[in-house]
């Protein structure tokens, strides 16, 4: 592995160019918020993932998808990862700056347990 | 050295072997974590190692299996996968699953995919399911832990999901013996049958959750799994008492391999030397004995002496593994490491690079970084791997042996701090030049805590200490045997041959001329003397370090021979003794407090050790980085050794 040589990863863009803002929603800007804002104990519906298609592709694999629900367990100190559970019952540790590219609408809080065996 | 120090090379990537023909070829595929290997082994009876953390496989492991009917099937056990469409370096875990998946549905050869599907998750695994079905391979999905399931009061509706996603379904739980046969006899089936009709579009959502019945008479418990891992992460990961908890740890770890073991590293150390005066007095002295104490015993014996510690070891990293807590420990360090150019995806490599950095390079294959991959693969060999520890418990014998043990084991775990501090700071540095880039984020799967397998924790430890005596065996017992050769043959061009080492060779400086002194050895380490000297190594040290080049312990071995050869008519005593009470030419002793603190600072930062400089050749496929990690490793090492010789000199030490 040359550093080079890892081709398509590597120009991999952090958010795409301010899509979510841009775009027409029919949710109103205040009802939704950014993933990384989502206060401990509560859930979230995923409303957009601005990150490019591969990554995009990944999550939602993961149960992070336009209309995953997500719940945030807890943040980690310092802008350190979030702890949350997916729907699907799978818990992740999710880079802040990564969960700053997801929109969420947050619904109401603590849904214990869901999906979980 | 630990378990794969000297592991056999698998390449990055086999592929499915044409040369087997027409056998079925069986592919385990699933998430990361849902318990493939586990299954693997259960059903292959081999060993592949399984860990509670998402990324524990990362290279394909076959095995060929006899299924009911006397048909050969052959087994592969893949690195796990999230998606089969994002798109993945190939150089990565899950890229490696992918490639061998696209490869063997090229081949032409039968292929059924096995997809093993954790129970406690079944919408999360469903979701891989649609993927897979899209591919028209046969499929066959394997739900595991059903066990864990029974506990909770649920089972799997095997019947209802079949009909739902046109697959064959058998759930299982790999710690029992049983679903070996209930395995093999679904993967006949679905070679052996047509695949059943094709189902109606579903969604893994409502169906992952359709499946998942109460179990009859078993009034479904609350989820008592979950909450224990609720409760745990409450405070593991708390911000003020999980970083408490994850430094105690670590440091309660390194201290007992260090506490624990050294009573036992004695007893082993006066029974080698036991053994070696009883020895001499049976046979006498003369070239014989000398080549079985000093080269044998002196040399394999006194590494030997040093399995204690790795075993410890291993334990304790197992331990770790198997409950789940590295997920949190990379959760906890991942904006620290991110600071320094990694992220918590490093953490687990960073940590395993402590028992061994060859299967460590290896692990690196979960950073999905490509530059971040790069720097933790450069900065791995400075991590305290076990092989540096018959060095480490020398040495702190040698120099701090009037010390108390809590006092030596404070060193010891200082010397492991000092080797992720120099790591972390190397990465600093090589992310702002080699390999300066922009990371891609962190995404890590939490797997639930789990209790671990009391006979896979044994197993490990027996593996860590066969692999050891193994190793000290062959390559360490050929080395010290090659260094006694060198070390009594007399150098070209000296003074003629005395009577070989026979005659008391006492350090009585009076008699400069000693064979050892005139040996080939001791001329080249002699001719490093000019460059070692500010460090406070004389030739005795540099022919250990030069040995040491191929392999950390050697050094031991190395220095067991020398001290075993010139001190051949002494009462046996422990090589750290010797050390401290060694004479230079002038008389004077040898070594001091200060020699001994630059040797440590030598070791804890040079990569002294092949397999590693071959293990990241391999893996970076380029003699470069392989080249570039020997130069600055040595060079460093020696700047550092020489600035703790001079601090050590300032702060008034001896
Ligand atoms: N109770 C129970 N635990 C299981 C079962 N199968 C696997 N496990 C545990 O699940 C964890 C993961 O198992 P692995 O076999 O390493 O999983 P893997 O799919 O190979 O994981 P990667 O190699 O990381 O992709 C380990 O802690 C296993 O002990 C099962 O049937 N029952
Ligand atoms: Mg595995």
């Amino acid at each position: 592995m040359t550093v080079s040589a890892s081709a398509p990863l590597l120009d991999w863009d952090l958010a795409r160019p301010a899509r979510a803002e841009a775009a027409p929603s029919q949710i109103t800007r205040a009802e939704t918020t950014s993933l990384a804002q989502l206060q401990p104990g509560t859930v979230g519906a995923v409303v957009d993932v601005a990150l490019d298609a591969d990554l995009a592709g990944w999550l939602e694999a993961i149960g992070i998808g336009r209309g995953d629900r997500v719940e945030v367990l807890r943040r980690a100190a310092f802008g350190g990862p979030i702890h949350l559970r997916t729907h699907t019952g799978g818990e992740f540790a999710v880079d802040r700056a990564l969960a700053r590219c997801i929109r969420v609408e947050a619904s109401a809080a603590g849904e214990e347990k869901k999906g979980a065996a | 050295m630990s378990e794969h120090c000297s592991g056999r090379a698998t390449p990055a990537l086999p592929g499915p072997d044409a040369a087997t023909g027409e056998r079925p070829l069986v592919l385990l595929i699933g998430r990361p974590n849902s318990g493939k290997s586990s299954l693997f082994n259960r059903l292959t009876g081999q060993h592949a190692h399984v860990g509670n953390f998402p990324g524990v496989t990362v290279e394909i492991l076959e095995a060929s299996v006899t299924l009911p009917s006397g048909l050969e099937a052959t087994i592969a056990d893949l690195p796990g996968l999230y998606a089969l469409d994002a798109l993945s370096d190939p150089t990565t875990d899950e890229g490696v699953a992918r490639a061998f998946l696209d490869q063997a549905e090229r081949s032409g050869r039968p292929v059924l995919i096995a997809q093993v599907v954790d129970g406690t998750q079944l919408p999360l695994g469903l979701r891989l399911t649609r993927d897979l079905a899209r591919r028209r391979l046969p499929l066959l999905l394997v739900v595991t832990q059903r066990d864990v399931l029974d506990g909770a009061g649920h089972r799997v509706d095997v019947d209802g999901l079949r009909a739902a996603i046109g697959a064959r379904v058998v759930a299982v739980s790999s710690r029992e013996a049983a679903s070996r046969v209930e395995v093999f006899r679904a993967i006949q089936e679905a070679i052996e049958d047509a695949p059943p009709a094709p189902p109606d579009a579903w969604e893994p959502d409502t169906l992952g959750a359709q499946a998942l019945l109460d179990r009859e008479g078993a009034a479904a418990r609350p989820d008592r799994r979950g909450s224990r891992t609720a409760r745990l992460d409450e405070a593991l990961l708390h911000p003020v008492i999980g970083p408490v908890v994850f430094l105690a740890l670590t440091t309660a770890i390194f201290a007992a391999v260090f506490l624990i073991s050294d009573p036992a590293t004695a007893v082993i150390d006066a029974a080698t030397g036991a053994a070696g005066a009883r020895l001499t007095a049976w046979i006498g002295e003369g070239m014989l004995s000398s080549f079985l104490t000093a080269g044998v015993l002196g040399g394999a014996g006194t590494v030997l002496a040093f399995m204690p510690q790795i075993v410890v070891l291993t334990i304790a990293l197992e331990l770790l593994e198997a409950t789940g807590y590295l997920a949190r420990g990379a959760f906890l360090v991942d904006r620290l490491l991110r600071l320094l150019g990694l992220s918590g995806r490093s953490f687990f490599p960073l940590l395993m690079g402590h028992a061994c950095a060859v299967p460590a390079i290896s692990a690196t294959r979960i950073i999905r970084d490509p530059r971040e991959r790069l720097t933790a693969i450069l900065v791995l060999p400075l991590m305290t791997c076990s092989a540096r520890i018959p060095t480490y418990a020398l040495l702190l014998g040698a120099f701090f042996g009037h010390r108390s043990a809590l006092f030596r084991s404070g060193v010891f775990v200082g010397l492991y701090f000092a080797g992720m501090i120099a790591g972390l700071a190397a990465s600093l540095v090589l992310r702002r030049t080699a390999t300066r880039g922009r990371s891609l984020p962190l995404v890590l799967e939490m797997p639930s805590y789990r209790a671990p397998q009391g006979r896979v924790v044994a197993r490990k430890a027996g593996r860590a200490a066969w692999r050891f005596f193994r190793d000290v065996g062959t390559t360490i017992l050929a080395a010290s045997v090659v260094l006694w050769a060198l070390l009594t043959l007399p150098a070209p061009g000296s003074a003629p041959p005395a009577p070989p080492v026979a005659t008391s060779i006492t350090d009585a400086p009076a008699e400069p001329a000693a064979p050892i002194e005139r040996s080939v050895a001791a001329s080249i380490g002699r001719a490093l003397e000019p460059v070692t000297r500010p460090l406070g190594f004389d030739w005795r040290i540099n022919v250990g370090l030069i040995g040491s080049f191929g392999a950390r312990e050697l050094m031991v071995g190395t220095l067991g021979v020398i001290f075993g050869i010139e001190n051949a008519a002494d009462d046996p005593a422990p090589l750290s003794r010797r050390l401290r009470e060694a004479r230079g030419g002038d008389g004077h002793p040898a070594y001091s407090t200060r020699t001994g603190l630059a040797l440590l600072a030598f070791f804890v930062i040079a990569c002294q050790c092949t397999s590693t400089v071959a293990a990241i050749r391999r893996e970076t496929r380029s003699f470069k980085w392989a080249a570039f990690v020997l130069g600055y490793t040595y060079a460093l090492a020696y700047v550092v050794a020489l600035a703790v010789h001079w601090l050590a000199g300032a702060l008034g030490m001896a």
